[in-house]
């Protein structure tokens, strides 16, 4: 029997985890929904068979389910304030009180309005040097609480406003420390104005620590051993962003403060006594995106004109969402280092239809040779990259960056989707599930006769 | 992945948050000591009426009530002594039992658990002698959890007035746990000394507005209660009077192996979770302790409190002659075994 799905992204993100996570709730009876990684930067795009739109943040894709919970596990990056703008659309919908169903594991790192105005102001004066931040406050947090780890506020604090206060000034003195120098008048933007005015107003942390704990007193703050009661009634593991984006394994530097494979999923299930009945889905789109700078080799502007996007827009902090040819390169490279989905979801299956399909299947090899750690090169293309011995070695990532940012595709054209999915299959495992839009109903489970022929 | 969809907009829901509850409440006793505030906090006043929307609306009456989100909803008071004799414990108390909402539902597995706490004083001494919130579903118990006032009276007399919360219980609760599913409540008092006598008329007038017919004993409000509530007693050992044969043999006197000895204070929600959890699951105190992952000495102490209350539970029941009653676990009254 399957007690648990993990649903993780094979590529930068953006390719319907949301959706597949909605029609999971709906097909399988789990009764939870976890969160693994990532934090409030999170925009899983969610449409009901009636129409009803939400994009998840910190709730599970799976809320629109009645009774189905959200457990945020302690690798997740908690943003209380972002939670309420969040249940109050969800309320607007016809979710009631989505409090009441979330849990937070003790644990779980806090982000505070100090690590978003270091995020934004740190982005700001990088300028040209965007790498893709979210402006949420995520990577800020998660430095600090290694660098300073007795200013981390943990979700256990939320329940002591004095601890909390107390925190939190920490927090403001280092910010000041490091950006006290310019003042809110002299900045022009709004935006980083504000973020100025906070640090400087001193009485902000006992408000700040307030809201917190006010915020905190709707949910429930758990001990990590709550996930085996959980488990009980079955769980679906929602991943965020995706593993080419994966802090140890994506192109460094562009990559995300967070472990993106199936790796935290499966720690958690350990801790939970579960070690049966885990599926491992790996979640890819029928061509390929991307949110803000980093390497991008078969980016082409003809997919995007051949493409809608109703929910990705071009984020301030993040730049703007592109678009390029399904690369089976960086498709086997996820599979190689994410531990191995067990099978593939295919999402955006409609665009088959209306795009003229190509496919990358290989990369050609540069004239002047190319260094041997970086893949397999025969007949002059290169058509799987290594995955490093060590997995701390970053320099070994900024190789693959350097070379992925110059990487010229080769492409191979397919007829139909029936084509792409046999390429998918021969590079990964079986596509069992299609998705052809954003609702539940437009899921189609390919049966195993089909994946035989 | 990438945008924070939900972020423009969350400064302006907490400060309108804030505008509609003003500042918070963290120091209420201390400002009512200091005179910058007067009287009962108004979250906790036991005169409070219920309000338009409710079927009681008028009575002197807290309620718990399903909702779509806790359908099974399980009401637990939690009422501790603030009296002088009780030292510091007050305060632990008030710190600790923040946590009890999250220590119920992670510890004991009650996902639709409902807190109502409150505090309890002496009508001979203090301005304040019973403070008590409403039934929350989530941890905004801890909001008026932080208004009680800590007068830290108390006549040393060795008695306190514990007997207002079986007139509470009794007359001002209604739960959808009893009025549904034939489901008791849990009631939980925490002190060191032992209860006075009767509730007279005088005091019913006084705390809770209303007038009672007569004086009314200890022993018949217990009983009143128990009819809706599963009643224990918290008797603190690091309190005033740990070793006091008398109120110990008073306390048994009422409520049997209900009458449970704390040795650390501060472990107070594990030890209720525990409680509840003995109770609802059948489960003896050894595999209780272990199922809520309590180790050490704090796992020694919450066993030490709970052994006494799992011995005693059914064979009491049985030698006594009564019929030990087990409810169905989706509501539908009680059947009998």
């Amino acid at each position: 029997m399957t007690q648990a799905h993990i649903v993780v992204d094979l590529g930068f993100g953006d390719s319907g985890k949301g959706t597949i996570v909605d029609y999971l709730a709906r097909t399988t009876g789990a009764q939870t929904v976890v969160r693994f990684n990532g934090g409030a930067q999170a925009a899983h795009n969610v449409v009901t068979p009636d129409g009803r739109h939400h994009t998840f943040a910190q709730f599970g894709s799976g809320t629109f389910v009645p009774g189905v919970h959200t457990h945020l596990s302690r690798f997740m990056l908690l943003d209380p304030y972002a939670l309420v703008p969040e249940a109050a659309h969800l309320a607007a919908l016809g979710c009631g009180n989505v409090f009441a169903r979330l849990s937070v594991d003790a644990d779980a790192l806090v982000v505070t309005p100090y690590h978003k105005a270091g995020n934004r102001l740190r982005e700001h004066a990088r300028g040209s040097g965007l790498h893709g931040s979210c402006g949420m406050g995520i990577g800020e947090a998660m430095v600090d609480s290694i660098a300073f780890p007795n200013t981390a506020i943990r979700a256990r604090d939320l329940r002591d406003p004095a601890v909390l206060a107390q925190k939190l000034a920490l927090q403001r003195a280092r910010k000041i420390d490091e950006f006290g120098a310019t003042h809110a008048d002299d900045v022009l933007d709004p935006v980083l104005a504000a973020q100025m005015r906070l640090l400087a107003d001193a009485s902000a942390v006992d408000r700040v620590a307030c809201d917190l704990w006010r915020i905190a007193q709707r949910f429930r703050i758990v001990p990590a051993s709550y996930l085996a009661v959980l488990a009980r009634s079955g769980l679906l593991f929602e991943g965020a962003q995706g593993v080419l984006l994966d802090e140890w394994y994506g192109f460094h530097p562009y990559t995300t403060w967070s472990t993106t494979t199936f790796e935290n999923a499966l720690a958690l299930l350990a801790e939970a006594g579960v070690r049966s009945g885990i599926r491992k889905i790996g979640v890819v789109r029928s061509y390929a995106t991307r949110h803000g700078a980093g390497p991008f080799p078969t980016q082409d502007a003809l997919v995007g004109s051949h493409t809608a996007e109703p929910h990705n827009g071009t984020g301030r902090w993040q730049g703007a969402f592109r678009k390029g040819w399904f690369d089976l390169v960086l498709l086997r490279y996820a599979q190689q280092v994410s531990g191995g989905a067990d099978e593939i979801a295919l999402t955006h299956v409609d665009a088959a239809t209306t795009l003229p399909l190509k496919v990358a299947v290989a990369y050609r090899a540069p004239a002047g040779g190319i260094n041997p750690r970086i893949g397999i090169v025969a007949d002059g293309v290169l058509t799987s990259l290594h995955q490093k011995a060590l997995l701390t070695d970053l320099a070994a990532q900024e190789r693959l960056t350097a070379f992925l940012q110059t990487a010229r595709p080769v492409y191979a054209h397919v007829t139909d989707a029936a084509d792409l999915i046999r390429h998918i299959e021969q590079s990964t495992a079986p596509v069992t599930l299609l998705s052809h839009g954003p609702k539940a109903t437009d899921k189609r489970l390919r049966s195993l006769l089909s994946i035989a022929a | 992945m990438g945008g924070g969809s939900w972020d423009s907009r969350a400064y302006d829901d907490a400060a309108s948050q804030r505008a509609a509850s003003n500042t918070p409440a963290f120091d209420y006793s201390q400002k009512v000591k200091s005179g910058s505030a007067r009287g009962i906090h108004a979250s906790l006043d036991p005169r409070t009426v219920a309000g338009a929307a409710s079927p009681l609306a008028g009575q002197v009456v807290r309620e718990s009530r399903d909702s779509a989100d806790h359908p099974e909803s399980l009401p637990v008071i939690a009422l501790f002594d603030v009296t002088g004799s009780m030292g510091r414990i007050p305060q632990v108390l008030q710190t600790k039992l923040t946590s009890l909402m999250d220590v119920i539902v992670a510890k004991a597995g009650i996902k639709d658990v409902q807190i109502l706490v409150g505090a309890i004083g002496d009508t001979h001494s203090d301005d304040y002698p019973f403070q008590v919130g409403q039934f929350e579903s989530d941890n905004r118990f801890d909001e008026q959890l932080r208004s009680i006032i800590l007068e830290g009276n108390g006549g040393g007399q060795k008695k306190e007035s514990y007997a207002l919360a079986y007139r509470f219980a009794a007359d001002h609760t209604a739960t959808d746990a009893w009025d549904k599913r034939g489901k008791k409540g849990y009631l939980f008092s925490m002190g060191d000394e032992g209860p006075w006598p009767t509730v007279t008329v005088e005091e019913v007038e006084r705390i809770f507005g209303v007038k009672a017919e007569a004086d009314e004993s200890v022993e018949s409000l217990i009983a009143r209660a128990q009819e809706r509530w599963e009643i224990f007693h918290l008797f603190s050992m690091d309190g005033g009077y740990p070793n006091d044969r008398a109120i110990a043999e008073r306390w048994q006197e009422l409520l049997g192996e209900r009458f449970v000895k704390v040795e650390d204070s501060s472990l107070i929600c594990e030890v209720i979770a525990g409680l509840i959890h003995m109770l609802e699951s059948s489960l003896d105190a050894d595999r209780v302790v272990h199922d809520m992952g309590l180790k050490g000495a704090s796992g020694t102490a919450v066993k030490n409190a709970l052994v006494p209350v799992g011995n005693t539970r059914l064979p009491k029941t049985v030698a006594h002659g009564s019929v030990p009653t087990q409810r169905t676990p989706k509501g539908g009254g009680i059947e009998r075994i």
